[in-house]
């Protein structure tokens, strides 16, 4: 057996003892009490509180900053998460590689609440709130942000006025309508500017930005909003070669200080980047662990990347 | 180059942007009542009553644009039926117009005339209070703003949406019309609320009570402006156009757009609803007919010709468009719906930013 899937073999250990599904993950007394404790969305019949005692299982000691939780989700029949299990360490870099459809977006979109999965939680180790059950907002404002694969930043918005809208802090409308910067938010503003190279940039209209100008802006502000854990969905996608280098170089900075988890195709970039590596093949975890023990593992040479290159 | 957003006043207008706001109020406060009242009739530069009450109407006009340009060219939604709210703020200050005429109606009885016909022994509940200027003021902006939250509240929560949100105002302005048009509602049936005598005491007929809601309707409109204006330039407008460029990013960033959208609408309402009310008193008149859906739709002709986004493009729309309505009307009656028609697909077609957009690109390039 292989170091990775030894590493992929251990994570999940308790869901074999817990029995089937998410059941286990809450227990009847706390259903009830958070039941009556949510007075919005109503509707949701679907427990909110994590069991501290499955958490504790789940995460086994690991230094642990975010935990997918067993979870399962298909579209229309189509399975496209299958009780997955994903333990992300703090300060990490993770890549996440897998065929298309092997369900890398997918599990994004749980994360960070634009799919609501069918089963299974999502949660911090130091909260016990399920994030499967909080709105996309939400979510951002626990400091987990997350960069879209195409950049989307506020075209019309300056490189400045992107990074103020993303500036962590209240984000309701009564403080938006008296908000003032502070000093020391501008200097956080003109620090992350300056690491993200668009400091000279601060006036353009984020529009004009050439390409990959525009997913730095957005790493830029994903790093305004004081993230703990950050999601980059293929970063360089569609950059030069130079630019590629330089993403590489800003995304191993973040790392260490923050949990960062890449989606990327692109092998010869994985490789110049990654820490650890999990593999997605059809909704489920096929390997994780350092780069050379994946690219090694059999069966991810079988689905995913060929013949290893010699 | 600075790229800081700018606070305080500044933020607001440059110098020359405040000059030229001072210039324009100025004119329009002092010039336009001196002309009236105290320009001889004879006099080729006086100003006539009626022009005076129409400069009146056009005011609260601009309001509405205001309103409308808050919600659609900063927020990217589309109303269609903003004429509801207009219509409910004239119907609060309709209803206390209605009440201070007393016993001179035509029926010599304290109720008011429809009423009387309708053989009402009391006046209904809901008109309770309405014979005191401050609540009836202070319903023709409540009442709207309510409406407007309660529909909105429900519609951003739905994730509704572009033209799905706009017909769906259309059909609310409808069905309120339709509601309104009832005698049983209590509002004057199709005639609605007319022959007011006076407004605080003061004979609607002077030509000086005429001046004043004039000055008032002025000072709505800066009021309204410098409000919008303030919104637009704080973070907060910069979060409104966010949710209009990229709504799921802003929400990824942080912000819920529920409740973004829900106070720039409510508000958009309420702004509304003081327009109507200012512009009852002038006209003399509100009646379901200002429900009528074409109004709605009309009033947003006025932004797009103006400009969307600008709010000063959104007030010149409003005076451009119904100067030329008053002017058309009188000159040649059977075209202007053809006319307001093409100006419309004119503006969609070649000037998609509109008049104030046109402006700024000429201004640009020379």
């Amino acid at each position: 057996m292989s170091e990775a899937s030894a590493v992929s073999n251990a994570s999940p250990k308790p869901e074999s003892s817990a029995g089937p599904k998410s059941e286990p993950v809450l227990r009847a007394d706390q259903r009830t009490k958070s039941a009556e404790k949510s007075g919005k969305r109503s509707w949701s019949m679907r427990p909110r509180l994590i069991d501290p005692a499955r958490r504790d299982a789940v995460v086994a000691g690991r230094p642990a900053v975010l935990v997918v939780d067993n979870v399962s989700v298909s579209f229309d029949g189509f399975k496209a998460i299958t009780d997955l299990t994903l333990i992300l360490e703090r300060g990490e870099l993770r890549c996440l590689i897998g065929p298309n459809g092997a369900g890398k977006t997918t599990l994004m979109d749980i994360i960070t609440g634009k799919t609501k999965p069918d089963s299974g939680a999502v949660y911090m180790p130091h909260d016990s709130r399920d994030l499967t059950q909080l709105t996309e907002y939400e979510i951002a404002a626990l400091g987990i942000c997350r960069k879209f694969q195409r950049p989307t930043v506020f075209a019309g918005h300056t490189v400045y006025e992107n990074m103020e809208l993303a500036l962590s802090g209240p984000k309701g409308v009564w403080n938006s309508l008296f908000f003032r910067l502070s000093a020391e938010q501008k200097r956080s503003i003109e620090q992350v500017l300056e690491q993200v190279g668009l400091h000279e940039h601060a006036a353009v209209r984020a529009g004009q930005l050439a390409h990959g100008q525009k997913q730095w802006l957005e790493i830029g502000m994903l790093l305004a909003q004081d993230p703990r854990v950050l999601l980059v969905d293929e970063p360089i996608a569609g950059m030069t070669h130079q630019e590629t280098e330089r993403t590489a170089e800003l995304l191993k900075s973040l790392a260490g200080e923050r949990t960062v988890v890449v989606v990327e195709h692109d092998m010869d970039f994985v490789r110049s980047i990654a820490q650890r590596v999990t593999v997605l093949h059809e909704g489920k975890v096929l390997a994780e662990g350092d780069i050379d023990s994946v690219q090694n593992n059999p069966r991810v040479v079988e689905v995913y990347l060929g013949e290893p290159r010699t | 180059m600075k790229a800081e957003p700018a606070v305080g006043l500044s933020a607001l207008h440059d110098k020359r942007g405040w000059l030229a706001l001072g210039v324009l109020t100025l004119l329009s406060c002092v010039l336009v009542p001196v002309l009236n009242l105290a320009v001889p009739a004879s006099s080729p530069i006086h100003v006539p009553d009626y022009l005076v009450a129409l400069f009146g109407k056009f005011l609260c006009y601009g309001i509405v644009a205001l309103a409308i340009d808050l919600i659609w060219g900063f927020t990217g939604i589309l109303s269609l039926g903003h004429g509801v709210f207009f219509a409910l703020g004239g119907y609060a200050m309709g209803m206390y117009l209605m009440l201070s005429i007393g016993a001179q109606g035509v029926y010599k009885s304290a109720l008011p005339d429809f009423m009387v016909f309708l053989d009402w022994k009391e006046l209904p509940w809901f008109w309770r209070g309405f014979d005191n200027l401050s609540v009836a003021l202070i319903a023709a902006l409540l009442v709207p703003g309510l409406l407007a939250f309660a529909f909105g509240y429900f519609a951003f929560r739905s994730r509704i949406r572009g033209v799905y949100f706009s017909l769906i105002t259309q059909a609310l302005t409808f069905a309120l019309m339709l509601l309104f048009f009832r005698n049983e509602t209590g509002f004057g049936g199709n005639n609605g609320l007319t022959d007011f005598k006076s407004l605080y005491g003061y004979d609607l007929h002077e030509p000086s009570t005429k001046v004043v809601l004039y000055l008032l309707s002025a000072l709505g409109l800066l009021f309204t402006y410098l409000l919008c204006r303030y919104i637009v330039t704080s973070k907060a407008g910069r979060v409104l156009r966010a949710i209009r460029d990229a709504e799921s990013r802003a929400m990824f960033v942080g912000f819920n757009p529920i409740s973004y959208k829900l106070f720039a609408w409510t508000l958009s309402a309420v702004l509304c609803g003081l327009a109507g009310a200012l512009y009852v008193p002038q006209v003399g008149i509100i009646n379901p007919g200002e429900m009528l859906p074409a109004n709605s739709i009309e009033m947003a002709i006025w932004v797009a010709v103006g400009g969307r986004g600008t709010l000063f493009g959104a007030i010149g729309g409003a005076f451009l468009v119904n100067g030329m309505r008053s002017f058309f009307t009188a000159a040649m009656p059977n075209a202007w719906l053809y006319l307001l028609g093409s100006l419309f697909i004119g503006v969609t077609l070649f000037f998609r930013d509109g008049v104030a957009g046109a402006v700024g690109r000429i201004k640009r390039k020379s």
